[in-house]
């Protein structure tokens, strides 16, 4: 499936936030492809555009060679129901008044497809066991609160592919689970990635996560997209100088490699006022007189994508 | 809230039973709920079993000596007219409890339906509403509902209306705020990208979550409809006909507390209290589990 | 420095009484950072306010000893106490945004903080206090009339910091200082703090549940699991050779950027519930190597090799 030339506009009374200012990538079919990035880098927006939860202001959003803005109400659920979410905070993206069962079960009410409440029952109990809920009619009747963390997080992933989705956004999926539970769910993703042959996009700002865990990355910053490619490339050979300094700062579970970091200095701009030219220029510590100027294009440098004048 | 007779009456309460609140808190309103609920379930049987528990007839004049002190005859003693004070008492609380319970189903009807919809709906809508509820909210609800009353005459649906219109906005905020804060949880945005439409959204994900402050405000509906009928009656104003009332004895009890005659006035005073109380401690009781629970 | 003697906390909550900290004692020697290591419910925040002896109801202290100079912190009175706090020992939070009045700008939180403990000093010394602290966090002195809303993440991070040095103590505990922060910014603090307390010879207990911040900053790791410690070793140690299984199935299942082709090793279950823990080693439901003495009996912190401690009942056989 692909997307293409996305722009969103967010206003904010009188102040225009580019939350995602013209970025166009793919995700190829059966692939896990990575949105990486800091706050404010747009990447969340990114993921939600492709997933319908938000309409772009301008560009469009193609699922399976068809833009989703421009369909029938019909064709429209029937594409909304191939493409699923996995939500960041498993406690607060499942209703606290709602047995867990229920919840998972309440995604197939939706759909195009019609089910009685006894098959979205056993669709819903089959799911709980695949997401190693089990037994799983036990936990049908529980409540969100009795759960554990990693367990409520594997509820939010059998909603989403109760419906069987081909498409799942994945945001932030460990972030706010306990860290020795993470890898657990990331092995769980990638088991039921080949066990329903899923297409996934996965945003996290945790790089270490997103090598373990995508074929494909693009990294983001401020809502553009200034480095993207295979995550063996990208991760091993980083051009931007941005993706180098991130690669760089994330801490290394190994006091062996403990390293001389280079941190660009500044912070994060404020995204209602980018800075002109390329957006990383202000921090860059090889920016040059173009880069206040005119903002690089994606191209590719060495068998991956770069947004550098000087990549 | 407004400062309401009950209001000033719990401040009181509250600063005498401090110790045993503290002690009582620990059980995280559960306490507070299972006496609340006692308080309420005997009142209500008191009520509902009058003709079948009460000594003698409460307007029966002249039964025993007029104003005669509490007695083994009459364990709450009688009242200037000879009138059996306890007779009285088990009656007194029928037409309350009537108007008090119409009072808050007419605010749910309304209440929760505008609650709901208005910030779900946004915009102006929103805004209209709110300025409506606002302005109804800012009357002195005794003196509405005082003005009602005598232009419509007394009944158990108006002086039930009286107090609802003053309460419906009370349950348009709390409800509100909880909309515009649940509106914006992760849980509803899953709920949208399951393909959930805005009113499955809104009954199956948005109330259920909304339900547990409503019964809040609805039982400090029900304690302040109390207090605001037994103040109707107490002024003459609420009561149709002559019937036993624990309002309308603080009046007959106010002329002998002069002469030293407590008891009438005494125990009516306190039945209007307690029956407060029953449902003040359910609230307060239920808003002590919901909080931290929300944290 | 600071030494801690078998200290015990607990919370009464509805659910029955979480033992948040339990039988913990370890030390602190002067200018090293102690990185206290462990996930939710490990107890580790709790072990840091408890120092500072800043349990609230429902919680509180049950049995044990600080020392610190000498003296036990729990038994001090809170005219002593007071004096230490800020003073000696100062603590740094993980969210600026609530710990910073919003109503007061920078120099007014300095200098209400500088007095309150110094009451000697007048206004002109405290801002002064205030100018050299704040370009030692690396602000702009002219930065001090704003308001905390005008600062980002890190940059209230960075006044926080300089708040809890304006004193000049000798113990700092962070906890969890940079898990609200970006990456970037988040190297940018550890490096902050790396230089400052160099500078200032201060000595560290740094609270996280991220091992990659703790082989990167920390000379000593204490590493907790359900309101007990572990593991006490040196940094490189505890990475090289763990003792506890706890500590190498939690190294060998964090994703780590460094390695190629990784393979994550999953831990099975979850962290227990701390009013429902379970007999024995709280770790024996999820340990692969757990036999019959681990349900039945709490393992105790014992010396491994110099330097090196560890709980596990795997150590005796």
């Amino acid at each position: 499936m692909q997307r293409s030339f996305i722009e969103q506009l967010f206003s904010k009374k009188r102040e225009y936030v580019k939350a995602v200012d013209g970025i166009t990538f793919s995700v190829e079919k059966g692939s896990i492809h990575g949105l990486v990035g800091e706050s404010g880098s747009g990447k969340s927006t990114t993921g939600r555009l492709t997933i319908a939860l938000i309409e772009p202001t301008s560009g469009i959003v193609k699922f399976e060679g068809r833009d989703i803005w421009n369909l029938e109400n019909n064709q429209f659920k029937e594409v909304r129901s191939k493409m699923a979410m996995v939500f960041q905070d498993p406690t607060s993206s499942l209703n606290p008044k709602m047995k867990i069962g229920e919840q998972v079960a309440d995604a197939l009410r939706y759909g195009p497809e019609h089910f009685t409440a006894g098959e979205r029952r056993v669709n819903a109990e089959e799911m709980l066991e695949r997401v190693g809920l089990s037994p799983a009619e036990t936990f049908y009747s529980r409540y969100p609160h009795e759960l554990s963390g990693g367990q409520r997080q594997r509820v939010v992933i059998a909603r989403a592919l109760v419906t069987k989705p081909s498409y799942v956004v994945a945001d932030e999926p460990v972030a706010m689970v306990d860290v020795s539970v993470r890898a657990q769910i990331m092995q769980l993703l990638l088991d039921l990635r080949k066990q329903f042959d899923l297409t996934m996009l996965m945003i996290t700002h945790d790089l270490a996560v997103a090598k373990y865990m995508c074929d494909t990355v693009s990294v983001m910053y401020l809502g553009k997209i200034v480095e993207e490619g295979s995550v063996q490339d990208v991760f091993r050979i980083p051009l931007h100088p941005y993706t180098q300094a991130l690669l760089n700062a994330v801490p290394v579970p190994d006091p062996q490699k403990r390293k001389v970091k280079q941190i660009p200095s500044g912070e994060i701009p404020n995204p209602i006022n980018p800075p002109s030219g390329c957006r990383f220029h202000p921090r860059c510590p090889i920016a040059g007189s173009i880069c206040s100027v005119k903002e690089p294009e994606l191209r590719i440098v060495k068998g991956h994508k770069v947004a550098c004048h000087f990549a | 809230m407004k400062k309401t007779g009950q209001d000033n009456l719990f401040s009181i309460s509250g600063i005498l039973f401090r110790p045993l609140k503290s002690a009582v808190r620990r059980g995280n309103g559960r306490n507070f709920i299972i006496v609340g609920l006692a308080i309420i379930s005997f009142i209500t049987a008191m009520s509902i079993l009058a003709p079948y528990i009460s000594p003698h007839n409460p307007t029966a004049l002249d039964i025993g000596p007029p104003n005669s002190p509490p007695s083994k005859q009459f364990p709450m003693g009688t009242d200037l007219y000879g009138r059996d004070v306890l007779s009285r008492i088990i009656w007194g609380g029928r037409f309350i409890l009537l108007v008090a319970v119409t009072a808050v189903v007419i605010c749910m009807t309304i209440g929760i339906p505008i609650g709901l919809l208005a910030p779900y709906a946004g915009g102006y809508v929103d805004r209209i509403v709110s300025l409506v509820m606002d302005s109804i909210y800012a009357f002195p609800s005794l003196v509405l509902a005082i003005m009602i009353v005598s232009i419509f005459g007394p009944s158990v649906v108006n002086d039930a209306l009286a107090i609802a219109v003053v309460y419906v906005p009370t349950y348009f905020r709390v409800i509100r705020s909880q909309v515009l804060t649940i509106k914006e949880l992760p849980y509803i945005e899953a709920a949208k990208s399951i393909g959930a439409n805005r009113l499955a959204i809104l009954f199956r994900y948005i109330w259920p979550n909304v339900l547990a402050s409503v019964v809040v405000i609805a039982t400090i509906n029900f304690a302040d409809s109390i207090l605001t009928t037994a103040g109707l009656d107490f002024i003459g104003l609420g009561l149709p006909v002559t019937l036993p009332d624990w309002g309308i004895d603080l009046t007959y009890g106010r002329q002998g507390l002069a002469s030293g005659f407590w008891w009438d006035i005494f125990f009516s005073g306190t039945m209007i209290v307690l029956s407060a109380l029953g449902f003040s401690l359910v609230s307060e009781g239920m808003a002590e589990r919901t909080n931290p629970k929300l944290r | 420095m600071l030494s801690v003697e078998e200290l015990n906390v607990e919370y009464r909550s509805e659910r029955g009484i979480a033992k948040a900290v339990q039988d913990v004692s370890l030390s602190i020697e002067k200018g090293e950072t102690l990185g206290l290591v462990g996930e939710s419910g490990s107890g580790k925040s709790t072990l840091g306010l408890a120092i500072m002896r800043l349990i609230q109801p429902p919680g509180r202290i049950t049995s044990g000893r600080i020392i610190f100079e000498g003296k036990d912190i729990l038994k001090m009175k809170e005219e002593e106490l007071r004096k230490i706090r800020g003073e000696k020992i100062a603590m740094v939070f993980q969210d600026p945004m609530t710990s910073l009045n919003p109503v007061k700008n920078i120099e007014e939180h300095f200098v209400e903080y500088i007095t309150e403990h110094r009451p000697k000093l007048d206004r002109e010394q405290a801002i002064k206090m205030a100018e050299k602290m704040i370009s030692d966090v690396g602000i702009s002195v002219a930065r001090l009339k704003e308001y905390p809303h005008q600062f980002s993440g890190g940059m209230r991070q960075r006044v926080m910091i300089g708040l809890a040095l304006a004193l000049e103590p000798s113990l700092i505990i962070a906890d969890e200082p940079t898990t609200s922060l970006d990456v970037m910014v988040e190297a940018q603090i550890l490096e902050l703090m790396r230089r400052l307390k160099e500078k200032y010879q201060l000595s560290m207990i740094l609270i996280t549940h991220n091992m990659g911040i703790v082989a990167e900053v920390c000379n000593r790791v204490a590493v907790m699991y359900a309101g007990r410690i572990a593991e006490i070793s040196t940094t490189s140690m505890l990475f090289k050779e763990p003792k506890h299984p706890y500590t190498s199935m939690l190294i060998e299942s964090i994703p780590n950027i460094a390695i190629n082709d990784q393979v994550l090793k999953t831990i099975p279950g979850h962290p227990p519930d701390l009013t429902e823990l379970p007999t024995g080693c709280p770790f024996h439901p999820r340990c692969p190597f757990a036999f019959d003495r681990c349900t039945v009996e709490v393992p105790q912190l014992k010396e491994v090799s110099k330097g090196s401690y560890a709980a596990c009942h795997l150590l005796d056989k």
